[in-house]
């Protein structure tokens, strides 16, 4: 079984660059992926479920 | 006693901010000498309900709602300058001033804030040392007169595949001061880490001091307004903030805890949260000196123990 790290990790590799994709993180046991969107975002990464949070683009202020 | 008809019509004039009716004579409340003078001049008396009154003109200027005032001195020209307030590159729009610090090597006083506000990397190239900050930002109507030192030093915004930790910059201090001080808020202390629901405020240029709560204490976000409104930068390891207490030109505000422990510096945000740096990083990469608690009271603390400490060691001997 992967860590919470190890999955952050891969979710960084695979998620980034997708264009709805505007940020990551993690808790002890689950990825969180804010979104625009919540298309082409996988339901679980190495294990670990993902919680999409939908949000505008962040901005500088 | 309700507005009366005449009174209405009074208050419609152009000068006058507010009248009252009360112990058998008309206050009207007006904006200016010159607005008394007038309407001394050409209504001495008025008939409110058949009766004449004598008219008393108070001087009050315009009244605003205390946020408005607040905000209005955020935007204005202050001295002694500290955290909070308007400013930014003379090239750019509006941005905030975070606080005073003091660099920890030469103990020279520096104005901090985001890369994006003291530079110019929002208009495509992140400046040259020695740009000129204004206090007002140019948006509010910062001149150079309004110059308050010059851009010194700024940790680069670096485009992908490479990463962000903070957007930060310094500049020089060159008109008087009160360090540590930030409006609304008082006298900064020490850093603390950032804690999942920790409840955390902030003061800045748009929307004054407002509160929020801790969502995510390490996010990887991508942040878009650099060099160009197509590109993004990635940063890493930030503080996400809900919900949103921050708008444009807040860029720069301090974040910290109801005691003033600091935890970040506000530089980005999206209709649902507000982005920080973590400030550990802020104060290392620039050589910034942080405070311990306000010195008053562990000063304070200090005094009220010596007595027992004189008790303690009298009786051992």
């Amino acid at each position: 079984m992967a860590t919470i790290e190890e999955a952050f990790v891969r979710a960084q590799m695979i998620l980034i660059g997708k264009k709805n994709v505007i940020g990551l993180s993690r808790t002890k046991d689950r990825i969180i992926v804010y979104a625009t969107s919540p298309e082409d975002i996988p339901k679980t990464i190495l294990g670990f479920p993902v919680e999409i949070i939908i949000t505008k683009p962040f901005w500088v202020l | 006693m309700p507005l009366t008809p005449e009174l209405k019509k009074l208050l419609e004039e152009k000068g006058i901010v507010g009248v009252s009716n009360e112990i058998g004579v008309v206050r009207v409340y007006v904006e200016t000498r010159e607005d008394a003078e007038k309407l001394l001049l050409e209504i001495p008396e008025i008939q409110v309900a058949g009766i004449s009154y004598k008219v008393e003109p108070i001087i009050s200027g315009r009244f605003f709602t205390l946020q408005a005032l607040d905000l209005l001195e955020r935007t204005s020209r202050v001295r002694p300058i500290l955290g909070g307030i308007s400013c930014a590159n003379r090239y750019i729009t509006a941005g905030t001033l975070t606080a005073i610090f003091r660099d920890k090597t030469t103990k020279e006083l520096k104005i901090l804030s985001n890369n994006h506000v003291l530079t110019r990397i929002i208009k495509g190239i992140e400046g040259e040392i020695g740009d000129e900050i204004l206090q007002p930002s140019p948006y509010d109507d910062g001149t150079l007169s309004d110059v308050i030192g010059k851009l010194e030093k700024f940790v680069s915004i670096k485009l992908p595949p490479e990463t962000n930790v903070i957007d930060a910059a310094i500049a020089t201090c060159e008109v008087d001061s009160k360090p540590y001080e930030v409006m609304d808020i008082g006298t900064l202390g020490t850093i603390t880490q950032a804690l999942p629901n920790m409840v955390v405020k902030k003061s800045g240029r748009t929307t004054g001091l407002t509160r929020g709560m801790i969502f995510d204490t390490s996010a990887t976000v991508k942040v878009y307004g650099y060099y160009s409104p197509d590109t993004y930068a990635i940063f890493e390891d930030q503080i996400v903030i809900s919900p949103a207490i921050a708008a444009g030109g807040d860029s720069g505000s301090i974040l910290c805890t109801e005691d003033n422990r600091i935890v970040g510096l506000i530089f980005a945000g999206s209709d649902r949260f507000t982005l920080a740096n973590k400030f550990s990083y802020v104060s290392e990469m620039l050589n910034l000196e942080v405070i311990e608690k306000p010195i008053a009271k562990a000063g304070l603390s200090l005094l009220l123990l010596l007595p027992l400490a004189f008790v303690f060691i009298k009786r051992k001997s």
